[in-house]
C-alpha cells in the first residue's frame, strides 16, 4: 500500500490529521483552479474551502480507481463549473468580478514576465487576459473544461486525459477546437488591440 | 491569436493559497462535524419524544376505548335487539390495532437508522 493509499484510508477512518496533510499538498492546486476561474482572491478562497469540504465529504467514495489527484482535479473542476454557472445565473454580473483580478497581485506563486512591461503594455495584457477568460467561459462545457486543465492548471494530455477520462487524441482536438473558437470570438477585439499596440 | 498567446495570457500566473488556507478549512471541517453530531442527537431525542407522546396517547386511548365499547355493547340497536358484544369489542380493537401499528411503522424505521447509523 502506498503513502496515497494510507493517507486516504486514515481520512476514511475518521483522522482530521491525515485530512490537514491532505489540504496541505493540494491546496495550491484546488486555489490555483479556484482563483483562475473566480477572478477575486475571497471569492476563490470561499470555492477552494468549499472543494475541500466536497472532498472531506466525499472521500469514502474514492476507490482508488484513479490517483488520488486525478480525483481530486475532477472534483475541482466539476465544482468550479458549476460555480461559474451559477454565477451565471445568479449575478451576471462577470465583468465585475474579472475587473477585481486587476487589484490583487499578491498570491502570485510564478509569474513569467520576458521583460518588465510599461504600465501602457500592462494595460494591453490585462485586457486580453480578460476578454480570453471570457472567451473561454462561452465554451462548450466540454472545450472549457481541457482548456481549464490545460492552461490554469498547467497540465500534461496524459493528465488531463486521466482526469476527464477520455483518449489523449480527444484532448488535442478539443484543445484545438477550443483554440479555434477563441481565434473566432477574438478575432475582433484582441486582434485590433494586438494590431494597434503593435 | 495563436497559441503562443493564449499561452503567455494564460498560463504565465499561477497562484498559491493563502498561509492561512489550510487552517480555516479545517476549522471549516471541525465546525461541520460537530454541528452534524448536534443536529444528530437533536433528532434522536425528538424521535424519542414523538415516539413517549404516541405511547402516552395509545395508553390514554385504551381506558376510553373500554367506555365506548362498554357503551356501544350494552346500547339497544333496534328496539327488541341488542348487538353482539363481543364482535363489536373485536371490531373495535381490531381496527385501533391496525392503527397502531401503521403509526408505529414510520417511528420503528426512523429509529432503526438511528441505532444503525450510531452502530
Amino acid at each position: 500500500m502506498n503513502d496515497e493509499c494510507l493517507l486516504v484510508e486514515a481520512i476514511k477512518a475518521g483522522s482530521t490529521q491525515r485530512f490537514e496533510e491532505l489540504v496541505d499538498i493540494y491546496k495550491d492546486k484546488v486555489y490555483n483552479m479556484a482563483r483562475h476561474m473566480a477572478g477575486c482572491q475571497q471569492e476563490a478562497q470561499d470555492l477552494a474551502q468549499e472543494i475541500f469540504l466536497l472532498i472531506y465529504k466525499n472521500i469514502h467514495g474514492f476507490q482508488g480507481n484513479s490517483s488520488l489527484s486525478t480525483w481530486i482535479h475532477r472534483i475541482s473542476l466539476n465544482r468550479c463549473l458549476d460555480w461559474q454557472r451559477k454565477q451565471h445565473r445568479r449575478h451576471k454580473h462577470l465583468q465585475t468580478v474579472f475587473e477585481k483580478v486587476d487589484g490583487v497581485q499578491e498570491d502570485y506563486i510564478e509569474s513569467r514576465p520576458s521583460h518588465h512591461p510599461t504600465p501602457e503594455e500592462s494595460l494591453i495584457r490585462k485586457e486580453q487576459t480578460y476578454e480570453v477568460r471570457r472567451a473561454i467561459q462561452r465554451l462548450p462545457e466540454k472545450y472549457q473544461k481541457v482548456m481549464i486543465l490545460y492552461y490554469y492548471q498547467q497540465m500534461s494530455y496524459t493528465e488531463i486525459s486521466d482526469v476527464l477520462d477520455l483518449p489523449v487524441r480527444t484532448i488535442e482536438t478539443h484543445l484545438y477546437r477550443a483554440r479555434q473558437k477563441i481565434k473566432e470570438q477574438l478575432s475582433d477585439s484582441i486582434g485590433k488591440g494586438v494590431k494597434n499596440h503593435g | 491569436m495563436d497559441k503562443y498567446d493564449l499561452d503567455s495570457l494564460l498560463g504565465q500566473t499561477q497562484y498559491k493559497a493563502p498561509a492561512s488556507f489550510t487552517d480555516e478549512v479545517m476549522k471549516k471541517i471541525y465546525l461541520q462535524q460537530n454541528s452534524s453530531q448536534r443536529t444528530e442527537r437533536h433528532f434522536s431525542a425528538g424521535l424519542s419524544l414523538i415516539a413517549a407522546g404516541l405511547i402516552t396517547l395509545f395508553i390514554n386511548i385504551t381506558p376510553l376505548m373500554d367506555v365506548l365499547i362498554n357503551k356501544e355493547t350494552y346500547q339497544k340497536k333496534l328496539p327488541g335487539e341488542i348487538v353482539n358484544s363481543s364482535r363489536t369489542a373485536g371490531t373495535i380493537e381490531y381496527i385501533t390495532l391496525k392503527i397502531d401499528s401503521a403509526l408505529q411503522k414510520p417511528f420503528e424505521f426512523l429509529m432503526d437508522q438511528v441505532i444503525k447509523e450510531d452502530h
